[in-house]
């Protein structure tokens, strides 16, 4: 399958706040490569969110343009797919309708949406809650369902909006090693919206730093370690906690 | 384990409530042999006429009568009220132009409609089912435009990323996401067609249980009064009830 990177050219964006417009984000420009894990990383209120949503083609910006190989977004499209902070499951359907909801949606006949569903449940290990209701699950085993749906349609690029907001620590370090591998495997390209250094650092090739109002790109960060880091150490490592230490830096610069 | 103290639990709130309706009985009985009021006649004496308009037919005859109305209006008002909730809570300016009409209808004592509707239409079955139609219509629409609103605003963007049209939005999303708050309208639209129906049949109709209840009341038959009334609150008792278990059945995924 082909590769899909994302450019983003010059994009603002304001919102009407009491009357009056407020600048959420300011000129924002960036490319990232085919098959990179970039996070996007910033105090709440920078526009990481609406960054995202635009690039989704959920919202549209007031100014400048998405490119996603060589095409310019309108609108949603089949080359991506959203992992939602809050999930966004359909209560009334069991697991297996929702991961193959989007499936579903583009008219996948039922067995083989169901059987791609399946392969998909087992990859993010929720095997045997095929029909066990949202309800039914903790937030970790939701978000679980929320990204084997957004990966059971296939897309080039998988934008994940802070998705282990809600989740207790020991379950976002689980998932987050899971997540890991997940994209080791995919070989999609991801862009990921955090608020945490350490997760950002954990999972991405390169992390942008966004200051707030209005939201701009303040810094590019490279990270070099080494892949697979699912190993259990690599948070122990020199290399990591520097990482760390240096986005708090630019951070606390900000406030 | 869990099953065996709920039964238990069960089995409480039964018999509480079983004895509720004894002390009530008893207190009843009490009161009808103190001849506190001439009206007032025991519990002993209105089982004995049930038995006998039972016996006779007269009370399923007047049932027949009613429940023809009753349904007829239901049936109206539950295909009304529900599309139009529907189409209320997907087209805003259709919105605005019906609520006034619904407020209306819900907030003022719809009973002062009957001598209009008597006036226009005349007596019978046509004025009766609209009567009905008129006191259950307003409560189920504005309950299903309410589930439609209280759908949540990330599953209406989930599905826009997942590439739904109009049309899936509509009914995989939309439809099944109002279908708790309808329900709801359905039953208090249920308990207020019942009003509706003795109200109009107090009035209008020449046969019924409005009328069972009115000819016994003016031939000081009051034992037949008060068996008509209570058998009215068995049956509506009963099939809200059984309204009630659909419901829940329908809203498995809730629990």
């Amino acid at each position: 399958m082909e590769r899909l990177g994302v450019e983003l050219h010059h994009i603002s964006k304001s919102f009407e706040k009491d009357g009056s417009p407020v600048q959420v984000l300011d000129n924002l420009d960036v490319r990232n490569e085919a098959g990179e894990f970039v996070s996007f990383l910033g105090p709440s209120g920078c526009g990481k969110t609406t960054t995202l949503k635009i690039i989704g083609g959920l919202l549209e910006p007031d100014g400048g343009e998405v490119i996603i190989g060589n095409k310019r977004v309108t609108g949603p499209g089949p080359d991506r797919s959203i992992v939602f902070q809050d999930y966004a499951l359909l209560p009334w359907v069991d697991v297996l309708r929702n991961v193959a909801f989007g499936l579903e949606l583009r008219g996948v006949p039922k067995g083989e949406r169901e059987e791609i569903a399946r392969t998909y449940i087992q990859k993010v290990k929720l095997s045997g809650f095929e029909h066990h209701y949202p309800n039914e699950l903790s937030g970790g085993m939701q978000q679980r369902v929320g990204l084997a749906r957004a990966l059971a349609v296939n897309p080039q690029i998988l934008l994940m909006d802070e998705p282990f907001a809600s989740v207790d620590e020991q379950t976002r370090r689980l998932f987050q090693s899971d997540l890991s591998d997940l994209w080791q495997e995919e070989q999609k390209t991801v862009i990921f919206i955090t608020h945490s250094m350490e997760e950002a650092v954990y999972l991405s090739d390169r992390i942008f730093v966004m200051s707030a109002r209005p939201g701009r790109i303040v810094e590019e960060f490279v990270v070099h370690l080494p892949r697979p880091r699912t190993a259990q150490d690599i948070r122990g490592s020199k290399e990591f906690t520097e990482s760390v230490e240096h986005l708090w830096g630019v951070l606390r610069e900000l406030q | 384990m869990r099953s065996r103290a709920a039964k238990r639990q069960k089995v409480f709130q039964i018999s509480l409530r079983l004895f509720s309706l004894l002390v009530f009985a008893l207190i009843w009985e009490v009161a009808g042999r103190a001849e506190i009021s001439f009206g007032l006649r025991p519990l002993s004496g209105t089982l004995k006429a049930l038995v006998d308009l039972i016996g006779s037919g007269d009370l399923a005859y007047a049932f027949l009568i009613s429940f023809r109305t009753l349904i007829t209006g239901f049936s109206a008002a539950a295909i009304f009220g529900v599309s139009l909730g529907l189409i209320m809570g997907t087209f805003r300016r259709f919105e605005h132009f019906c609520n006034v009409y619904l407020m209306l209808l819900l907030s003022m004592p719809t009973a002062a409609l009957i001598p209009l509707i008597l006036l226009t239409m005349g007596f019978g079955f046509v004025a009766e089912s609209l009567i009905v139609f008129l006191f259950a219509v307003p409560i189920i629409a504005i309950n299903t435009h309410t589930g439609v609103l209280n759908i949540e605003a990330s599953l209406i963007q989930m599905s826009r990323c997942f590439l739904a049209s109009r049309s899936q939005l509509f009914l995989k999303v939309i439809l099944p996401g109002s279908v708790p708050m309808m329900m709801a309208g359905l039953r208090l639209g249920l308990s207020r067609a019942f009003i509706g129906m003795i109200t109009a049949e107090l009035i209008l109709s020449p046969l019924g249980l409005g009328r069972l209840i009115s000819i016994s009341t003016s031939k000081f038959q009051y034992e037949r009064l008060f068996a008509v009334t209570l058998s009215i609150l068995i049956v509506a008792a009963l099939i809200l009830d059984g309204m009630q278990r659909v419901e829940r059945r329908l809203l498995r995924w809730r629990h």
